[in-house]
């Protein structure tokens, strides 16, 4: 693996899919990390992020021969699949909660409601409002708020119209807001804890 | 805080997340195996595209034989529609002489047209009874003919060069005319009562 490479990403999909070893490291060097953490911010699991990750580029390694670069972005096709990866992940394990979420969940000393100023707690109340924002919203809220994607490509990604992705944007941030003025009220205790991961 | 600065804290804070080493070395395992399954599976492909020549090869040959079918069948077909095979029938009309093709005298006065070489070449055959047909100048015998049956003035029947009582006469005569697919009549004659289907003669 090289560790920059300045290579537009058209090219080495090309180099890729005819079997260049190098290209497709150079791809995934270069796209491991958005897709590992819109994976991790989408299921709130760093394991189910690791399985989301791989079995992503394991579908990019499949569909490299059929990749159309004048259709789409690289970033955006992959973004695609790993929404689908992620949804069909916690659609299936849907029964289940992360061992990590139910620690983080867990009433301790750490995550006392008079410490909420700390700057690591709100990050962590955060990341919870978030994961249990509806889907829809939750994926808008990480492209845009969290990745920095635009409207349009975002649009791209989920296939919806620019238009969809603005309200849906509007509405998930409204629902933090709320959710985060709720947990800075008095009685914040038990509206942190139940809050759960949203898997619609 | 307001609800943006939370999330742009959050997204500094998910830059600093890092894929674990184990998920690239199994990622970059899934993709040698996947070119060592291409390359296993090259082989099949160089048999797949032989096997594909020879089913081309083969519906090649066979369009081949089915086209030598076809056009043998239409050249049968052809020959039982042409002049020479059509049986003539007999003429009722007993005023009428038999006639054979090229053996007709054209009126006098009548400037009648010579026919081509090909038509005189091939002359009907005068069958041993019934009437023959005239050949009609200009005919060409080489294509299929079906037969028409049609009322024509008596005078023009008579100006083609057909032998018939009181040819100045009025009326209609009943002929049968052999009909090229061009719409073209290659000959004619008086037509026989037999298979003529009209309520007023039968």
């Amino acid at each position: 693996m090289t560790p920059a490479d300045d290579r537009s990403d058209a090219d080495l999909a090309r180099r890729a899919a005819a079997g260049e070893r190098d290209a497709f490291a150079a791809i995934y060097e270069r796209y491991r990390g958005v897709v590992y953490r819109f994976a991790r911010l989408m299921s709130g699991s760093p394991a189910t992020a690791e399985d989301v990750t791989q079995e992503v580029f394991v579908t990019l390694i499949r569909a490299l021969p059929r990749y159309e670069p004048h259709r789409a972005g690289l970033l955006t096709y992959l973004y695609g699949i790993a929404r689908n990866v992620t949804r069909n992940r916690l659609r299936r394990d849907r029964r289940f909660v992360a061992l990590e979420t139910a620690v983080d969940e867990k009433p301790s000393g750490a995550d006392d409601p008079c410490a909420a100023a700390s700057h690591s707690q709100q990050l962590s109340q955060l990341r919870r409002i978030v994961l249990a924002l509806p889907s829809r919203y939750r994926e808008v809220v990480i492209l845009c708020d969290v990745h920095g994607l635009s409207y349009a490509e975002t649009a791209r990604v989920l296939h919806a119209p620019v238009g969809t992705v603005r309200s849906r944007l509007n509405r998930g941030r409204q629902m933090i807001a709320v959710r985060v003025r709720e947990a800075e009220s008095p009685g914040h205790a038990c509206a942190t804890a139940r809050i759960e991961r949203c898997v619609i | 805080m307001n609800v943006e600065q939370l999330l742009r804290a959050l997204a500094a804070d998910d830059a600093t997340a890092r894929v674990p080493p184990h998920v690239d070395a199994a990622v970059m395992a899934a993709w040698d195996e996947n070119c060592r399954e291409h390359h296993r599976r090259a082989p099949s492909a160089g048999r797949k595209r032989v096997v594909l020549g020879i089913a081309m090869a083969g519906a090649f040959a066979a369009s081949l034989v089915a086209a030598a079918v076809v056009i043998t069948w239409r050249g049968g077909s052809e020959a039982r529609h042409t002049l020479e095979n059509i049986a003539p029938e007999k003429s009722v009309a007993p005023e009428v002489p038999e006639v054979v093709a090229g053996a007709i005298a054209p009126p006098r006065g009548v400037e009648q047209p010579r026919a081509p070489a090909r038509a005189r070449r091939r002359p009907v055959p005068t069958p041993a009874t019934g009437a023959a047909y005239v050949l009609v100048p200009d005919a060409d015998l080489d294509a299929p003919l079906m037969m028409m049956r049609v009322r024509m003035p008596r005078s023009a029947f008579s100006r083609l060069g057909v032998p018939i009582a009181n040819p100045d006469g009025d009326g209609m005569v009943d002929v049968e005319m052999l009909v090229g697919e061009d719409g073209v009549a290659r000959s004619i004659r008086r037509a026989t009562a037999v298979g003529w289907v009209d309520g007023n003669r039968e």
